[in-house]
């Protein structure tokens, strides 16, 4: 009798003042994308009936992309009934998660980032404010995915998360390119919040994948160039240097190398099968010096010009003009991360600190610097294992 | 009959009241006991030409009255020769007639009138002779049992069509018959204190641990109630622990299942009056096997194992997982999956809980209406539940498409386990498991398992941990769990049984 | 039948009960704490020495409760130090796994309230957590026995699934060099992970419950050594997802390791609610066997009943597990714990053992 009496009241005392944390999920604003702009005060003060002045004076702007769960067409519904799938929301302010709560002036359902696919921030802003402080809350809530990608545009944020497209979710659109890895030397590896942290901490310089967007359009190009100290932007990298970088690195898995042969008219693609990338740090007395080898594999993909000489001619000429062409990358991309911006991003100093970790121990705190001058040696192995079909006229 | 009880069939009557021999007094006394009942019948006959005065007690029905015509009466009234009377004089009255007339195989006899009573009661003919102080019974009983059928509860695609009948008598032989074995031993046990039933215990001696028959057979002694109508009656008076939703006892209506488990090791009670016989200890995993997964070849036996366990699993969880999911872990799932269920749920009225409550308790009622009607207007209540109930819910927006898939895969879960009652248990505590996640999300539905696995490792059925062979941990055991291993690699019967011959094969 | 009905745990079951003792709330912030001492990403060696000294203490114990075969420490103390010498150490004990009871209920209660269900009061998670192990109790040490071979083989196969579906997010690199600036920071390692062993003490208690206790060392070793390959994986594969560096600034770097990857095209995408749902298993399991011993304590030095003891202590553990304030003030009584694990089965059994031995010749 007793314990029936304890069991009922422990129950019914639960069940009366339960579902603390539940919350229905159609009740929740699925965030799926975050841009942080500069701060616009005029354009986004919605009118509020006063304006508070920020008292650190520092402004900017956050859109919030949340799913349209009203307009994702389900199952019997029909598709397609025109509207976005997604709503953009923007607020002004001076920290990220006094933003979050501007929202919540304006709209019913809480925001909800756990499902947060990417962060996009605006290259103007970086150059000025670090990347540690943008994302520091992104980093120290539990709400959001470590899986989350940090994406920079030299333009404006907010526009990469409007598309032209209803019936696409930008950010799902920006985290697909992501993984189209494969199949461009001109994409990176992207930048998870789990990575970014280590190389925030690390004092590491960095590169961040650049995204641009044209009227509703997004297209990744080229990266931004991060300085491990100071966390902020020192410039970009165009989509050919990325190519010379992605190849450094190892993060090329795959993508196209176009040469001519001489002329205009005479293109061949190679296509990269496998491509292998070996750093090897030496150091003679307290002199640091690098040699980079490069060996790819792939095969002879598209032929423009039908030449008459026997395949195994084409190849070799092919072969030589594929490595002149991604020693000319090398080149660039050496020139402008030692020369330009004077950043370790290629990863040199990460084979230093497995190779040699007491020379490392000692430049560690100045590498950058140090990078900019170490001699660089590199070296490319290409090998076409198949090109399709004998050409007719050989 | 005769453990010796003797209880007065009807009040008023000093108890073991003897016969006298006295014709008159017997009858009437008899016939006092009897007054009530108009299905009993009396033939009153003079035995051949002994002049001594007979009386034939039997119940219209239950006797056999072909065998009753032809092998007593007419062979106690054909005429006696001079030989026979020698032998009268010889051996006695009595003896003569049960050593050469009364041509029947079962003969007992009684010398107190409550046990004859009883056993007119029971069907058998009970003859009173003048001047004898004994009543010869006669078991001329002829016991209305249908045919043997296809067990209903529990068909097979492979395997034996039989199943056990409401005659105990006939189970008892399909039992001899199925599995011929000298060491087959059955126990006759009388049951119910006011209206007697027949219970049979039955193993193999040599295999069976004698602990544990001596167990079970002390435990039906014990019972006390007045009457059993039922084999789960027995099941509840018997089991090990009461306060538990999983049954500690087997009930089957297959010979071939019982076989299978007294050769293992295992004791089987049978009782007259229903098909269900009870097999003893029992552990959970036994409940999800089918005597089929020994019958396929080993792969697809183990398969369809694996496949029940995890139907199980389903049939416990599946709504409580995706509520909380959709009401409290909404991270937790895929983000295409989170937007579809999301944009599925718009304008839905209730919280994920209640609606999975409303459409399980819908399925609940579907389930036993459509059990309850005769049986041609079953399949109608399902058209009626499934498809309209299921497409009009949905139509009128109050509860989701997601939670009709997951509602119906729940129930198509839970009538894929292969023992009813198992079925069941796990349907309630799908409730609790419902209860737990609409409080405490995912947490509750691990504090729900912890506790529901707390309580399982505590349970035994007659001794034997309800959990075994995965805890305590028998690797032998563990080639019949959840994978069966080849009838060739099943060398030893489960160890948990403590059998006497632990060998099974080589 | 006669032999299971018996109050008696098997070998197998007193391994069981060491692992899980020792998988606890370490397997979350052990990384943090061993790469913030140790700096490099040699930690895994740390582990590996540190596993070593900690089986050679639970060698120690096993032997010295082999002296009182069917005695646990409680009985045979008095016999061993004397009556009131002996009654100190033994409520000693009981304290320590009381708090230690109700620390590892405690950081239950923080993770869960802080990854899946924010704004729950912490109450009303710990409460029916309490109310579970205590029904668990009840049934004594056999069924606590059962219960943990029945979560272990779910542990460890959701625990190696989700790690090794974090391959992706792994980067070798991070994991190199070995030994880059020598030995002495593994050895700066050896302290905060020699208390990621704490439990190992369990065995004193358990020998007098064993069916076979000649098998204890047996036991001990096994029962420590699968928590080293648990611990060896975990701090490999955090390290090398999050990077030295990046392990440091995480809270629950482990869960992190989770996190921080998604698996397209299944059911599910994400995995941390599988790792949280053996991580809560095993901190009941531990949270169990900590209750066990220390009413075990209350009632043999005591002599109280049983089932008194066992509700008697619930609201004990309730309120010390409310204490700390602060997640700090939490981790704070976790280094306690580990001082007091030092001295109670670190430095105390040796001296106990050659003790018993002594007076065992003197017989």
């Amino acid at each position: 009798m007793k314990k029936t009496f304890l069991l009922t009241f422990l129950c019914s005392s639960f069940l009366l003042s339960g579902c603390w944390s539940s919350r229905e999920i159609e009740e929740l604003g699925l965030n799926v994308g975050i841009a942080l702009d500069k701060g616009d005060k005029v354009a986004e003060n919605m009118g509020r009936v006063e304006e508070t002045p920020d008292s650190s004076g520092f402004l900017f702007t956050n859109t919030y992309q949340y799913v349209n769960i009203s307009a994702v067409p389900s199952g019997s519904k029909d598709g397609g009934s025109g509207q976005k799938q997604y709503v953009n929301i923007s607020e002004v302010g001076g920290t990220n998660h006094q933003i979050i709560r501007e929202v919540s002036l304006r709209e019913e359902n809480p925001i909800m980032f756990q499902h947060t696919k990417v962060i996009v921030v605006s290259g103007d802003l970086l150059k000025d404010t670090s990347m540690r402080k943008l994302l520091d809350l992104f980093l120290r809530d539990n709400e959001m995915r470590l899986s989350c990608i940090v994406l920079v545009t030299k333009g404006s944020a907010k526009e990469v998360l409007n598309l032209k497209d209803p019936s696409v979710i930008p950010s799902l659109r920006l985290v697909g390119i992501g993984d189209n890895v494969y199949r461009s030397t001109k994409i990176l590896k992207p930048m998870t919040l789990t990575r970014l942290q280590g190389n925030i901490y690390s004092n590491n310089s960095y590169l961040i994948q650049n995204v641009v967007s044209k009227s509703g359009e997004v297209r990744f190009s080229g990266a931004a160039v991060f300085s491990g100290k100071t966390n902020k932007l020192i410039g970009y990298l165009k989509e050919e240097d990325l190519t010379g970088v992605t190849m450094i690195t190892g993060e090329a898995k795959g993508g196209i190398i176009k040469v001519n042969e001489g002329k205009k008219g005479r293109q061949r693609d190679f296509e990269i099968k496998t491509i292998k990338s070996t750093i090897t740090p030496k150091v003679l007395n307290g002199k640091i010096s690098f040699h980079i080898n490069i060996a790819a594999q792939g095969r002879l993909s598209e032929n423009w010009f039908l030449s008459h000489r026997p395949i195994n001619q084409v190849l070799t000429q092919s072969e030589k003009e594929i490595k002149k062409s991604m020693e000319q990358r090398l080149t660039q991309a050496l020139k402008m991360t030692q020369k330009k911006y004077k950043a370790d991003v290629i990863g040199l100093g990460e084979r230093l600190r497995i190779k040699y970790p007491r020379t490392w121990e000692k430049v560690k705190s100045n590498w950058d610097s140090t990078f900019a001058n170490v001699p660089v040696t590199y070296s490319v192995e290409v090998n076409i294992t198949d090109y399709g079909y004998n050409d007719p006229k050989s | 009959m005769g453990n010796g009880e003797k209880k007065k069939p009807i009040q008023g009557q000093s108890k073991a009241l003897r016969l006298t021999g006295v014709f008159q007094d017997d009858i009437a006394h008899i016939q006092q006991l009897l007054e009530e009942n108009s299905d009993v019948l009396y033939r009153n006959f003079r035995l051949s030409n002994t002049n001594k005065r007979a009386g034939l007690f039997l119940i219209d029905g239950l006797a056999d009255k072909e065998l009753v015509d032809k092998f007593i009466l007419r062979s106690l009234m054909a005429p006696f020769s001079e030989e026979d009377h020698e032998l009268i004089e010889q051996e006695g009255l009595k003896n003569y007639l049960k050593n050469t007339v009364l041509s029947i195989g079962e003969v007992k006899e009684t010398n107190t009138l409550s046990n004859a009573v009883n056993e007119i009661l029971d069907g058998m003919a009970v003859l009173i002779i003048e001047s004898v102080t004994e009543a010869i019974i006669l078991g001329i009983k002829k016991v209305k049992s249908r045919s043997l059928e296809e067990p209903i509860s529990e068909p097979l695609v492979r395997g034996p069509r039989i199943g056990f009948t409401e005659a105990l008598k006939d189970n008892t032989a399909i039992l001899r018959n199925q599995g011929q074995n000298e060491d087959l031993v059955m126990i006759n046990k009388t049951v119910g204190k006011r209206t007697k039933k027949k219970a049979v215990i039955t193993y193999i001696k040599g295999v069976a641990d004698q602990n544990l028959v001596d167990e079970i057979v002390k435990r039906i002694d014990r019972i006390e109630i007045d009457f059993l109508p039922e084999s789960g009656y027995i099941e509840q008076m018997i089991e090990d622990n009461y306060i538990t939703p999983f049954p500690q006892i087997q009930n089957t209506e297959r010979p071939d299942r019982v076989i299978g488990a007294l050769a293992e090791g295992r004791v089987a009670i049978l009782l007259d009056g229903t098909p269900y016989v009870l097999i003893a200890p029992v552990t959970f995993s036994m409940l999800l096997q089918s005597p089929e997964d020994y019958y396929e070849r080993w792969m697809p036996g183990s398969l369809i194992r694996v496949l029940r366990f995890l139907a199980a699993f389903i049939s416990l969880y599946g709504p409580s997982i995706y509520i909380s999911f959709i009401s409290f872990h909404p991270g937790l799932i895929p983000t295409k999956l989170a937007i579809s269920i999301a944009s599925s749920r718009v304008g839905v009225p209730f919280p994920a809980f209640l609606e999975a409550l409303l459409m399980e308790i819908a399925i609940e009622i579907l389930r036993e209406a459509g059990l309850r009607l005769p049986k041609p207007i079953g399949p109608a209540i399902g058209i009626v539940g499934g498809l309209i109930i299921g497409e009009a819910a949905v139509t009128a927006g109050i509860v989701s498409p997601f939670m009709v898939i997951v509602v119906a895969l729940t129930a198509i879960s839970s009538f894929a386990i292969p023992q009813y009652s198992v079925g069941i248990t796990l349907r309630m505590l799908r409730f609790i498991s419902m209860f737990a996640a609409a409080v405490f999300g995912l947490y509750g539905v691990i504090l729900f398992t912890l506790l529901l696995l707390s309580h399982l490792v505590r349970l035994k059925s007659f001794g034997v941990p309800y959990m075994s062979p995965w805890t305590p941990l028998s690797i032998k055991d563990l080639k019949d769990f959840v994978l069966r291993a080849p009838v060739f690699k099943m060398k030893r019967r489960p160890m948990m049984l403590d059998t006497k011959d632990v060998r099974r094969k080589g | 039948m006669i032999t299971h009905s018996s109050n008696k745990i098997s070998t197998v079951q007193a391994v069981l009960i060491v692992t899980n003792f020792i998988l606890a709330s370490g397997i979350l912030t052990l990384p943090r704490k061993a790469a913030e001492a140790v700096k490099t990403p040699d930690v895994w060696i740390s582990i590996i020495i540190s596993g070593g000294i900690a089986i050679l203490l639970g060698i120690i114990m096993a032997k010295l409760s082999q002296c009182y075969p069917d005695k646990t420490f409680y009985e045979y103390s008095a016999k061993l130090m004397g009556k009131w010498l002996g009654m100190a150490v033994s409520i000693c004990f009981v304290i320590y796994f009381c708090i230690l009871s109700a620390y590892e209920v405690r950081i239950m209660a923080e993770v869960t309230g802080y990854l899946i269900l924010e704004g729950t009061p912490s109450w009303a998670i710990t409460i029916p957590f309490l109310w579970v192990g205590y029904y668990l109790l009840i049934g004594g040490i056999t069924s606590i026995a059962r219960l943990f071979e029945v979560i272990f083989p779910i542990t460890i196969i959701v625990f190696l699934l989700v790690i090794a579906m974090s391959k992706e997010t792994l980067q070798l690199n991070n994991l190199r060099p070995v030994l880059g600036l020598g030995f002495s920071p593994v050895l700066k390692g050896l302290k905060p992970t020699i208390l990621s062993f704490i439990g190992i003490e369990i065995i004193l208690f358990i020998v007098a419950f064993m069916e076979k206790p000649k098998r204890a060392v047996r036991a001990v070793t096994i029962g420590s050594l699968i928590p080293i390959f648990f611990y060896i994986i975990i701090l490999l594969t955090v390290i090398a997802a999050l990077s030295v560096n990046g392990v440091v600034h995480r809270t629950w770097p482990t869960l992190d390791l989770i996190r921080g990857y998604e698996i397209k095209g299944l059911l599910f995408e994400r995995f941390e609610s599988f790792l949280l749902i053996i991580w809560t298993m095993q901190i009941f399991a531990t949270f169990v066997i900590t209750y066990f011993a220390a009413s075990l304590g209350i009632f043999q030095v005591f002599k109280v009943k049983e089932r008194k003891v066992f509700l008697g202590l619930l609201p004990v553990l309730f309120f010390i597990s409310m204490i700390p304030k602060t997640l700090d003030e939490v981790f704070m009584i976790g280094d306690m714990l580990g001082k007091a694990a030092v001295i109670l089965c670190g430095v105390l059994p040796l001296p106990l053992l050659i003790l018993a031995k002594w007076k065992g010749r003197m017989k």
